[in-house]
């Protein structure tokens, strides 16, 4: 670090101002906005109609109890963050898998869990893209051609997605008021047309529509694994827990209150019909004081922020994962980001129409879920090993 | 022939090129290292060999009653220097007033200890420095024999005095604004700020100009890490003349392709004495008015110095309207456009009717009405800050009015776009700052346009990448958002609110104080009341 401090030098002004990667950049709240700025996408467009259609009215449950459900995944990913206190999920899985002080081995064998997170990383950002065009092109722009709203809104994301940690962590501490605010509005505006009795009965389901609900629900937290990358950035990893628990918990709530809205505007009948429930809620929302006859474009362009959060962390993720596996620089980061863009815009382009779309979106998570149930067990097995191990070397040169 | 005529000249070019270097590196030889000749009539030639003769440059000799074989002389520059003092205490005191004196004194030394009269009095015997003053308005002092020179403090120009600034205007607070002199400035800063550890870091920068540039910093509060970067930048500046603090500016700031100003730009000394007391530095630069304010973030440019001054519910109050108005400056032709063209469900439908009538005679999309209507507004502004004095604001106004009204009534433009332009001009003169006004005056064009494009979606667009773009900015190692990102809620407490002043007892953290906190018994009257 203080050979950083000492480079600062007038000759690069424009180099000296940003610090460098290995940088505790992330302050305590920076760590605790990262996750829900991350998080609030496009799955709150749809995640209404994702629970109801399998748990009917307890489908305000299953977003908590798969949001708990999440907090134990964001428990594990935190805990293995800090045990590696200041290492990215490269550094470490190619710690973990080093036997015997085989580094060579530690990098093959690291590879496979790496390209499947990066391989979620990048179809999640193709399925955002796409299912955020689509919802644009539904409402406000019918007549825009598909390929400018992903080209432009991808341009966007992938410029973020070269920078480094700290202009990341600024960028989702600085949007995050502007995402989380109108949503809490709407759904405010959205309780003036709720009909309660539509809420309930919370439990009445059976054990498997309530797994398969949780699966549906788990899907809305699946972004929470950019924080192996971020992680590495905290300035204060030992209170990541708390960061991580309190911005999981505003994105709890957040979930549960635009659910529990729709539904009871709606009961559970109509929601399962609906393409963007959410949206649908924003329709029915009366301005106060008629300011704005409809809102709902506005809340689409406010959306946009939400949505371009979520896209630059994933491939700012993604882009750091492969850089930091190959060795690049911070400054050539972009032949990494060029390719990659190229192959999420092929992606999401690919999907015929909507239904192609949200089919796109099943198949990512499905591969999500199977990649957690496969990465997780195998992760705390390495991690259990290596500690014994790790206690062992320990003992023996103190 | 033509052939022949390239080469020819590229020769000439490199010829004339070695030339210059040949003269420069010759004048560079004549006045380095040159010591005063013991000869007056050397050092006079020399110097008149080097100043060229001209015409403003003034010797005279005279001779010394103590030892009338010794001459002597001054040589100062007519309008630099300070004639009466020149007259009353250099040449008086020597030439009149000469007490007798012991022989055994040198006579350097006689003239400095008992002779002259004058406060900054300094012997060199490099003819470089001795140049050097003369051309910042002091007087050399040469005498026969004596092979030394002397260089007295007389500068005195006529100066533009202490007015009111023009630009930051207050309705309370102080009336004071800096002028072109350095060192009035200075002292004003002084007056207000009697700590012992307030510091000043004297250059001369400019080859040719020789500008006076004092970084002023009060140590013990001064980060100094910010302070090694800020002396860094500025030992950097290569260039041969610094006019106005907006030379040293741009090249000491981070980055010169942002439209934001990184450094804030003041003519207020009260407002300079508080940002120094809040962690930041000052630089003055000869000639200019404007003193530079750094590391400078971008909720700063939103204050006046008058919001800590009046009572905090009002300056809160007022920096919500600023907040609103800065808002308006940047997005309200954006919106319009939006509105208009792709979301037109969105305004409620009565009004929509009533833009739809005043809009049914405009021919042209809302895109080029807009931009009609701005530019012309754009142009109306430069031409009345160009025009002399009372003029100005006049034509403005009535320009403003005269060509609104006559473009609606000609079709042109539909009424609601003259007033979607004149609030947006009137927000963007709500700005304390003119410089930050000048950043969102630029940005409204291309967010009108992604809004032709895009609709709020581009709006959007371009607003993510403006935050994107701030996000990523830094002022000398500070982020530029902050307080806001990174949060800190200490800090907070004067951004969009002032809190009163006794709850911010603490300097900023934003600018790493050394000293945190803002404590300060009053010392009780040194005499007891009666």
């Amino acid at each position: 670090m203080s050979k950083q401090t000492h480079a600062s030098t007038s000759s690069q002004q424009q180099q000296t101002t940003q610090t460098g990667s290995g940088e505790q950049v992330f302050t305590f709240w920076q760590a605790v906005t990262i996750l829900p700025s991350t998080l609030l996408g496009v799955g709150i467009l749809t995640l209404p109609r994702d629970v109801v259609t399998v748990a009917r009215t307890g489908g305000s449950v299953i977003v908590v109890v798969g949001g708990l459900m999440a907090l134990l995944f964001v428990w594990v990913l935190t805990r293995l963050g800090q045990f590696f206190s200041g290492l990215t999920v490269v550094g470490y899985t190619q710690k973990l898998f080093t036997f015997g002080g085989n580094r060579r081995l530690g990098r093959w064998l690291s590879l496979p869990f790496l390209l499947i997170g990066t391989v979620f990383w990048v179809s999640f950002v193709a399925v955002t893209l796409r299912i955020f065009g689509e919802a644009q092109r539904s409402v406000v722009f019918p007549h825009t051609p598909l390929w400018f709203m992903l080209g432009t809104m991808l341009f966007v994301s992938a410029i973020v997605a070269i920078n480094r940690a700290e202009v990341i962590a600024r960028l989702n501490e600085f949007l995050f008021p502007f995402i989380v605010i109108p949503l809490l509005f709407i759904v405010l505006l959205g309780f003036g047309n709720a009909e309660w009795t539509n809420v309930l009965p919370l439990f009445h389901m059976s054990w498997s529509e309530f797994w398969r609900g949780m699966l549906q629900g788990a899907f809305a937290y699946f972004g929470v694994s950019v924080m192996t990358i971020f992680m590495a950035s905290y300035q204060q990893p030992q209170r990541a827990v708390q960061s991580h628990f309190l911005g999981m918990g505003i994105l709890i709530v957040i979930y549960f209150l635009v659910t529990v809205a729709t539904l009871a505007t709606f009961a559970h009948g109509e929601v399962e019909r609906l393409m963007w429930p959410t949206l649908e809620l924003v329709k029915s929302i009366r301005f106060p004081g008629f300011i704005l006859e409809r809102i709902e474009s506005g809340f689409l362009t406010i959306w946009v922020a939400a949505v371009f959060t979520t896209l630059a962390n994933l491939l700012t993720a993604a882009v750091h994962l492969i850089s930091e596996y190959i060795g690049l620089p911070q400054s050539r980061r972009i032949w990494v980001m060029l390719p990659l863009t190229l192959i999420i815009y092929t992606l999401a382009m690919g999907p015929e129409d909507v239904a192609g779309a949200f089919q796109f979106a099943e198949y990512v998570r499905n591969f999500g879920i199977v990649a957690a149930c496969v990465i997780f067990p195998v992760l705390l097995l390495a991690a259990a090993i290596r500690r014994r191990v790790g206690h062992d070397q320990d003992e023996k040169q103190p | 022939m033509r052939k022949f005529t390239r080469p020819k000249k590229v020769k000439e070019i490199r010829r004339q090129k070695q030339r210059d270097q040949q003269s420069e590196r010759k004048l560079k030889e004549r006045t380095e290292n040159v010591h005063v000749y013991p000869q007056l009539k050397d050092n006079l030639q020399f110097i008149s060999e080097t100043l060229g003769d001209s015409g403003d440059v003034i010797t005279r000799k005279f001779k010394i009653p103590y030892a009338p074989d010794r001459e002597a002389a001054i040589i100062y520059i007519d309008g630099m220097a300070d004639s009466a003092i020149v007259d009353e205490f250099i040449l008086h005191s020597l030439t009149v007033d000469a007490e007798a004196v012991d022989v055994k004194y040198d006579i350097a030394r006689w003239i400095e200890e008992r002779l002259l009269h004058v406060g900054e009095f300094a012997p060199s015997q490099k003819m470089e420095d001795l140049i050097g003053a003369i051309l910042t308005g002091d007087t050399a002092l040469f005498v026969d024999q004596c092979e030394q020179g002397f260089m007295l403090g007389t500068k005195g120009w006529d100066y533009r005095g202490v007015e009111e600034p023009n630009i930051e205007a207050v309705v309370r607070g102080s009336r004071e604004g800096f002028t072109e002199n350095i060192r009035v400035n200075s002292a004003m800063i002084r007056r207000r700020l009697k700590d012992p550890n307030l510091r000043f870091f004297s250059y001369k920068l400019g080859k040719r100009t020789k500008t006076d540039v004092n970084v002023i910093y009060i140590k013990g509060i001064m980060d100094q890490k910010i302070l090694q970067e800020i002396i860094d930048r500025i030992e950097s500046i290569n260039i041969d003349g610094i006019l106005e603090s907006g030379y040293v500016e741009e090249f000491i700031e981070d980055n010169t392709w942002s439209p934001f100003p990184q450094l804030q730009g003041t003519e207020r000394p009260d407002a300079c004495v508080a940002h120094l007391l809040e962690g930041k530095a000052v630089i003055l630069v000869d000639g200019s008015p404007f003193s530079l304010v750094l590391p400078a973030v971008f909720s700063q440019f939103y204050y006046s110095p008058e919001d800590y001054y009046s009572r905090f519910l009002i300056a809160s109050l007022v920096r919500g309207i600023r907040a609103i108005s800065f808002f308006i400056a940047l997005l309200l032709p954006a919106m319009y456009i939006a509105f208009i063209s792709f979301h037109a469900e969105m305004i409620p439908s009565k009004l929509a009717i009533a833009i739809a009538a005043g809009r049914a005679t405009v021919p042209f999309p809302s895109l080029v009405e807009a931009l009609m209507m701005e530019i012309s507004v754009e142009i109306l502004r430069e031409a009345s800050i160009r025009l002399p004095g009372p003029i100005g604001p006049t034509i403005g106004i009535v320009g403003a009015l005269v060509i609104g009204d006559a473009a609606v009534t000609a079709g042109i433009v539909s009424p609601l776009m003259v007033i979607v332009v004149a609030l947006t001009t009137i927000g963007s003169y709500a700005n304390p700052s003119y410089t930050a006004a000048i950043a969102i005056r630029m940005l409204r064009f291309p967010l009108m346009v992604a809004a032709a494009i895009a609709g709020g979606y581009g709006v959007m667009l371009v607003l993510l990448l403006i935050i994107l773009h701030l996000v990523k900015l830094k002022s000398f190692g500070v982020p530029y958002l902050s307080p806001l990102a990174p949060l800190k809620l200490s800090d907070a407490k004067d951004t969009i609110l002032r809190m009163p002043w006794k709850w911010m007892n603490k300097r900023p953290i934003t600018f790493r104080p050394e000293n945190k906190q803002r404590e300060g018994q009053t010392e009780p009257p040194t005499e007891d009341p009666p």
